[in-house]
């Protein structure tokens, strides 16, 4: 049975949310109309620059278990710490992901930067990191999709380097997915490259749910998804 | 006299470098950073005069706005640009010694890691601040972070990482560093980072935005 599923989508599907970027600049509200115009002039280019590709390998229940506060995908054992496993400890499957914009947004960005337009170079980047979120939320509702024909429930999507799980996992996660797979390699840090990936699990299964990231449990106080959190809640 | 130093450090701190810059709107088509930069030396004013009258308190304006979160990243940076813009006129006051620069920064992101925006933000806001900066780039090993200190004496160091498996190279390359020369103090940067974590390697002290590094550096300089 087909478990590989990959997807070029086109940058309308997404739906990139410039609010996250403005919040990540650091604007709840009234961000200067000087940012918002280069945003909006650099979101109409990254739509070049960007190549979008996504896809997950779907492993069927049975192939996945979490015991003993650990996480096993077929031949891997993950040490997924506390607050993930206080979300996954009930999959009995999973989706195991990647999704890259490619490098055209990183080099765009380097590039301002080496002419002199930095404003410009970390607002491309900004965006490079919004449209990675968006089109990992495209690929979550595909994989929602799937467990909703199969007739099963999935959670929230979890990254090494995030909730307290290491960045170190990186190669174990990949080890679960094709060579090159949405054309994400891995350094011997963990560093995916292009830089703009996303990579991670959601877990499958009848006992499932879809949780918010319980952000109020992690001490990482600079994770962007911190920042989205006090973001909405202050919007 | 004193209006056009005003004028010069209200276009830093609005980050106007030049006069074709469209921003703010009520100085557009007006005089910016660098034009006002030239006429202040025109007039007579000294480098030393224009950095401590102008230029100077316009960032310190910026950066306590930051600090009070009314501004963010991206004014400081555009602030840093029009200093910076500033400052390509006083490049000769500096290399005669009639200006001095704050020091001698040496930055790099550790082996590894490849992330060099956070890095880049903070070099234009150290340039801005009147740091003399050398950029070892990313991915820099320790062996290149001990001969950028051999080769710069008396330099401090900003090391930053971005990744937890990257971050325990700073400890290799501040031992590195030390070993060349003991008494260069370190400092560290990056989202995995803390306080806790500098401590602990024995870096002399973590930042979490280039504001509160350079405000510490200007403490200590």
């Amino acid at each position: 049975m087909k478990d590989i599923f990959s997807y070029r989508p086109v940058f309308n599907e997404l739906r990139v949310n410039k609010e996250n970027i403005f919040g990540a600049m650091g604007y709840e509200k009234n961000t200067p109309e000087q940012y918002i115009q280069i945003t909006d002039k650099l979101l109409k280019e990254a739509e070049h620059a960007a190549e979008l590709q996504a896809g997950y390998r779907w492993l069927s229940p049975g192939s996945a278990k979490a015991e003993h506060g650990k996480l096993v995908l077929v031949d891997q054992v993950f040490e997924i710490r506390k607050i993930i496993y206080s979300q996954l400890h009930l999959l009995d499957g999973a989706a195991v992901f990647a999704v890259s914009i490619g490098s055209g947004i990183d080099n765009w960005s380097r590039k301002f930067f080496e002419e002199d337009e930095p404003l410009a170079g970390y607002i491309a980047d900004l965006i490079g990191s919004e449209i990675a979120e968006a089109l990992a939320d495209w690929l979550e509702a595909k994989i929602a999709a799937h467990a909703l024909e199969l007739g099963t429930k999935h959670s929230n999507r979890y990254s090494p380097g995030y909730c307290d799980w290491s960045v170190a996992e990186q190669h174990k996660l990949f080890s679960l997915l094709p060579d090159n797979f949405c054309g994400v390699r891995l350094n011997n840090s963990g560093l995916m490259v292009p830089q703009k990936s996303i990579s991670g699990i959601v877990g499958t299964g009848a006992k499932m749910k879809w949780r918010e990231y319980p952000c109020d449990r992690c001490s990482l106080e600079t994770c962007y998804k911190q920042i989205h959190k006090s973001h909405e809640t202050a919007s | 006299m004193k209006d056009l130093l005003e004028q010069l450090g209200l276009c830093v701190e609005k980050g106007k470098s030049d006069r074709n810059a469209a921003f703010p709107p009520e100085l557009r088509g007006m005089d910016g950073a660098s034009e006002l930069t030239l006429k202040a030396l025109e007039a007579g004013f000294s480098a030393n005069q224009i950095l401590n009258e102008a230029l100077m308190p316009a960032m310190q304006r910026v950066g306590d706005r930051f600090a009070e979160h009314k501004a963010f990243i991206p004014d400081l940076m555009i602030a840093a640009r029009a200093m910076n813009a500033a400052m390509e006129h006083l490049k000769p006051f500096f290399e005669s010694g009639e200006a001095q620069h704050r020091g001698k920064i040496v930055l790099g992101t550790v082996e590894g890691d490849q992330h060099d925006i956070g890095k880049n933000i903070v070099k234009m806001v150290l340039k801005g601040e009147g740091w003399d900066v050398i950029d070892l780039g990313t991915n820099t090993s320790a062996t290149e972070f001990a001969e950028a200190v051999a080769e710069h004496p008396g330099s401090l160091v900003g090391m930053s990482a971005l990744l937890t498996t990257t971050m325990v190279k700073m400890e290799e390359s501040l031992q590195a560093i030390r070993a060349k020369i003991p008494a260069t103090k370190v400092f560290v940067g990056g989202a995995p980072l803390s306080q806790a974590f500098s401590d602990q390697i024995g870096a002399d002290g973590y930042f979490p935005d280039p504001h509160s590094f350079a405000l510490h550096l200007r403490e200590i300089s």
